[in-house]
């Protein structure tokens, strides 16, 4: 081995040997190129970038035929139409809890980035899980620009997370339920796009559940003998009118690649089980804020999150309907827990990011965003639980994202949490703050 | 033992110098004649692949591979196509021009060109490109010339074709097979449309070229009020193209290409001439191998190797101005995305004080920020990579021959405005500037030497172009032969006194000896080797 070494270093020395430079002669004898041979030192040295090159051969395979036979054009021109402002796109998830999925979408937006839209889709698992729904919206020229949209969607989940409600989560003890919903949604915005700081939405809802035990062989299906209280509504069909408002403050510099700006967003809705003997309904009221700060030299932005959100019921007697109550876990709230993790009347919860924009695309303005986050919040049935310090167990998580922003908007991002309780991975796409 | 002895035995063979083992010892200035043959298929290339193999794949390979750390550490590969002076011998890669004799600012504004360009009359287009904001056609004038036309972008006049007549004129001096390229300014009236005019289509494939789609194309030329437009006409190449060449490796079917071409100097060095030039795109897809015929038949020739389109350089991305990291950043650098993540974002890019030019015509262009070291293509290329400093040294010598009227000549070649003329040249003497310094780099720049019976003297470039004080300057030299070194002599210019060493240069048995010059600020000698003949010393090689 180590004769092996001697002996390469040794070939390549022999060929970095001579140092050569320049002379200015006007003889005019002829050179031979030297013979073409094997540098071999130099091959056994680079060996390792070799073999790396031999495994990435798929992807020039793949590359190469993407180019030369513009495969990316012709799958963009089946997908889409010439204007593409209408795509159909085929859905295959790989992988999942609820095992691979398969479904379609599609896509209408005229003129692109428009309030006008029309966005079908429809996803099925291999374990019978499976979503459909189809989103309209329309600017209304009449009512100075106001939009409209309208949304109508089914879905059944068999396997959903759940780890009780209130305080009983703490012991993150996971079953598995059965969700059967149908929504139905219209909703009208409230100012003119010529107000562009101030937003205010009005939404009328229709909303099904049934919440089942679920199926699936991944946690313990919850029953009526679980250790934990179960939904609001288990086992029973109710429907839900909903009236919403939100309203709105966004000063922010862009929508992708933020600097600086706040947002500020308020949410109430209200709702009833229309079941005759139901105790099922209440009002759910949330407000959240995000912060920006620029630091200096640039690229680099510092940004605030926070948020507390309260769910009422209408008597004391009745029930909030799951759907309203508080969680926080997922993608957005508490990152390093699976969503629903923490459930309850009243919550809040808090963010601080540290961005850093370290990779320009070809100076397009888009590119590579790195962040470092820190999360933390509490739910609780009352006031004095959520910020009882006490017992110094505020949920808190802490990871990293990497996400793909264009200097109008923000593409994705991929999110990696980390908490006591473990690491929680979320890939998501579209405008998140 | 036995291991030891062959691994002794390996390092002596390779300590020898070469020279000493050639037939002749003499400096060979050309390659001989190419070996004749037939034109052979065109290779199918992609810049796709190009851009991952480049960009992702090889830099990777880099960090696992201990041969890139010995490169970084000093072992890096002499360079194959020179001589034992060092200079790049004439190929069909390379022709000495302006390192052979003095060039006039004439000879360098006519470059290439053989002709005044395209004939008077009109001009039929045969086919073209028609995407893009810069469309380009070809066309064939009265003479049945052909040219590639393209044209400025509406909003930046004179940018792509100034880059390119520039870059033209200068590449073309330094030793390089480019393209001829004029600047016309033309009556769009000239053009007509040939009956079987075709272009690149949907996948691409060839599609008429009709009216309607050639008035698409007018309609965002943006004449002049005597409706003239300004375009580059880049006068199509003689033989039978065969594709691009790539930066390394070398073509199996050639038989005349046996020299890897990462390990020509003429291809690494090119790196410091497109960084004068900021021609940051360095890609294969950027060069063309043509068979040039050379029997009665038309059947045997060999190839000749092109550098093209120069679009990319000085301010100019093609159609637009530079964005302002282009050159000092690659598309894909994952060095300095490292250094952005894991610094946190505390990494300060040090090219973000560049500005853009107040003139559309020049775009992002500068050299007050710009760092010969830290220049880098768009897409990196192998064999700038393989740049040694023996290399980058040959090349600052080359560009040392470019006095301030010569870099004139080329941008005069362009026709910018009187202040876009201004700021061209102001920038690009300051660049040639700082590759010169950075190029001689501790090696003491001795050339043109003369020599007689008397002294041997050198030029000293550095003094010359000003980059140390001349008066400050003292040089010695001594003669080194089998019996030891003789006495040290002192000047205040470079040179040798030969009649002190007459006798020991007669006394000595080895006809072989060295002569070590030395400057006072500098630890590298000059190193001239010489053989005793008959006729009396001749010098048989060059160390510095």
């Amino acid at each position: 081995m180590v004769r092996a070494a001697v002996l390469a270093i040794g070939l390549v020395w022999c060929g970095a040997a001579h140092a050569q430079t320049t002379e200015t002669a006007t003889t005019t004898e002829v050179r031979p190129d030297p013979p073409a041979r094997v540098d071999l030192g130099r091959v056994i040295l680079d060996a390792p970038a070799g073999f790396l090159e031999v495994a990435f051969v798929p992807l020039y395979v793949t590359v190469y035929a993407l180019d030369r036979y513009s495969l990316f054009e012709r799958i963009l021109d089946v997908f889409t139409n010439e204007e593409q402002t209408m795509a159909y796109l085929p859905i295959v998830i790989p992988l999942g809890r609820s095992g691979p999925g398969f479904g379609g979408l599609f896509a209408y937006n005229a003129p692109l980035g428009s309030p006008n839209r029309l966005i079908v889709l429809g996803i099925a698992n291999v374990n019978g899980d499976w979503t459909a729904s189809v989103d309209g919206g329309l600017r209304l020229p009449f009512a100075s620009g106001r939009a409209a949209s309208l949304s109508v969607g089914a879905s059944v989940d068999r396997d959903q997370r759940f780890f009780g409600i209130g305080t009983e989560t703490r012991n993150a003890t996971e079953f598995l339920l059965r969700q059967n919903s149908i929504d139905v949604e219209a909703s009208l915005t409230l100012l003119s796009p010529s107000v562009p700081v101030l937003t205010a939405e009005a939404s009328l809802a229709y909303r099904r559940r049934r919440i089942e035990s679920g199926e699936g062989t991944g946690s313990p299906i919850f029953d009526e003998d679980a250790p934990v209280r179960g939904p609001p509504g288990f086992n029973q069909g109710l429907d839900y009118p909903e009236l919403g408002i939100q309203l709105g403050v966004d000063t922010r510099d862009s929508f992708g690649l933020t600097s600086r700006g706040f947002v500020l967003q308020n949410r109430a809705r209200l709702t009833q089980d229309l079941n005759p003997g139901s105790g099922t309904g209440g009002a759910t009221l949330t407000s959240e804020f995000g912060l920006w700060l620029p630091l200096l030299p640039r690229n680099r932005t510092l940004f605030f999150r926070g948020g507390i959100g309260s769910s009422i019921p209408f008597r004391n007697r009745d029930d909030i309907p799951f759907h309203f109550l508080q969680s926080l876990g997922g993608a957005s709230r508490l990152r390093g827990y699976p969503d629903n993790r923490f459930v309850d009347e009243l919550a809040w919860w808090s963010s601080l990011e540290y961005r850093w924009f370290f990779y320009e695309w070809a100076g397009t303005g888009g590119g590579l965003v790195s962040t470092l986050f820190f999360d933390v919040g509490q739910t609780g049935p009352d006031l004095e639980d959520l910020f009882r310090t006490s017992a110094g167990n505020f949920p808190w998580s802490v990871g990293l994202a990497l996400r793909v922003e264009q200097s109008l908007i923000m593409l994705g991002r991929l999110q990696v949490g980390v908490s006591p309780e473990g690491v929680q991975i979320s890939f998501g796409i579209g405008d998140v703050l | 033992m036995r291991a030891g002895f062959f691994v002794l035995l390996l390092f002596g063979a390779c300590a020898g110098p070469s020279w000493r083992k050639s037939p002749h010892d003499v400096p060979f200035q050309r390659t001989p004649p190419p070996v004749l043959h037939e034109a052979f298929e065109t290779r199918p290339s992609s810049e796709a692949v190009e851009v991952a193999r480049h960009s992702a794949v090889r830099p990777l390979g880099g960090l696992v591979s201990p041969g890139a750390y010995a490169e970084r550490a000093g072992a890096r590969r002499r360079a194959l196509d020179v001589n034992e002076f060092g200079q790049v011998t004439d190929s069909s890669w390379f022709t000495n021009r302006v390192s052979r004799r003095p060039w006039s600012a004439e000879e360098l504004r006519q470059g290439p060109n053989t002709i005044d360009g395209p004939a008077e009359g009109p001009l039929r287009i045969l086919g073209g490109k028609i995407e893009g904001v810069a469309p380009g056609f070809v066309v064939e004038d009265q003479l049945g010339r052909r040219f590639v036309v393209k044209l400025d972008h509406p909003a930046y006049p004179g940018l792509g074709s100034g880059a390119e007549v520039v870059a033209t004129k200068i590449l073309h001096a330094l030793g390089y097979n480019v393209p001829e390229n004029y600047v016309v300014t033309f009556d769009l009236e000239r053009l007509f449309l040939s009956e079987d005019a075709s272009t690149a289509g949907k996948y691409g494939r060839r599609v008429p070229l009709d009216r309607k789609l050639l008035d698409d194309i007018l309609s965002n030329a943006n004449p002049f009020p005597d409706g003239t437009v300004r375009a580059l006409f880049s006068r199509i190449i003689e033989g039978e193209v065969l594709g691009s060449f790539e930066f390394e490796g070398f073509r199996r079917e050639d038989p005349n290409d046996r020299i890897p071409h990462e390990r020509r100097r003429s291809l690494r060095a090119l790196r410091m001439f497109y960084a004068w030039l900021n021609n940051t795109d360095a890609r294969s897809s950027n060069t063309l191998d043509v068979f040039i015929p050379s029997d009665a038949e038309g059947q045997l020739g060999s190839v000749r190797h092109y550098l093209l389109d120069f679009g990319d350089a000085l301010g100019s991305a093609g159609t637009e101005p530079k964005y302002i990291a282009e050159g000092y950043e690659g598309l894909v650098d994952l060095e300095f995305m490292a250094y952005g993540l894991f610094s946190l974002g505390a990494y300060y890019r040090y090219w973000l004080p560049v500005q853009r030019s107040p003139f559309r015509s020049v775009g992002t262009f500068e050299a007050q920020v710009f760092d010969p070291a830290w220049w880098r293509p768009a897409i990196p290329n192998p064999a700038f990579q393989e740049l040694a400093p023996q290399d980058a040294y040959w090349a600052a010598v080359l560009m040392a021959r470019f006095s301030p009227d010569l870099v004139a000549a080329a941008v005069d070649a362009a026709g910018y405005d009187t202040n876009a003329r201004a700021w061209v040249l102001r920038v690009l003497l300051e660049r040639q500037f700082k590759l010169i310094r950075w190029g001689f780099g501790e090696r003491l720049p001795l050339e043109d030497r003369r020599m007689d019976e008397v002294a041997v003297r050198w030029t000293d470039l550095a003094v010359e172009l000003g980059l140390v004080d001349p008066g400050a300057q003292a040089y010695t030299c001594q003669l080194l032969t089998q019996k030891g070194g003789s006495e040290i002599q002192t000047h205040d210019r470079p040179l040798c006194e030969l009649a002190p060493l007459h006798d020991q240069i007669m006394e000595t048995r080895d006809p072989f000896m060295r002569l070590e010059v030395r400057r006072r600020d500098l630890t590298r000698a000059h190193v001239l080797h010489l053989r005793r003949t008959p006729a009396g010393l001749l010098p048989v090689a060059v160390r510095r």
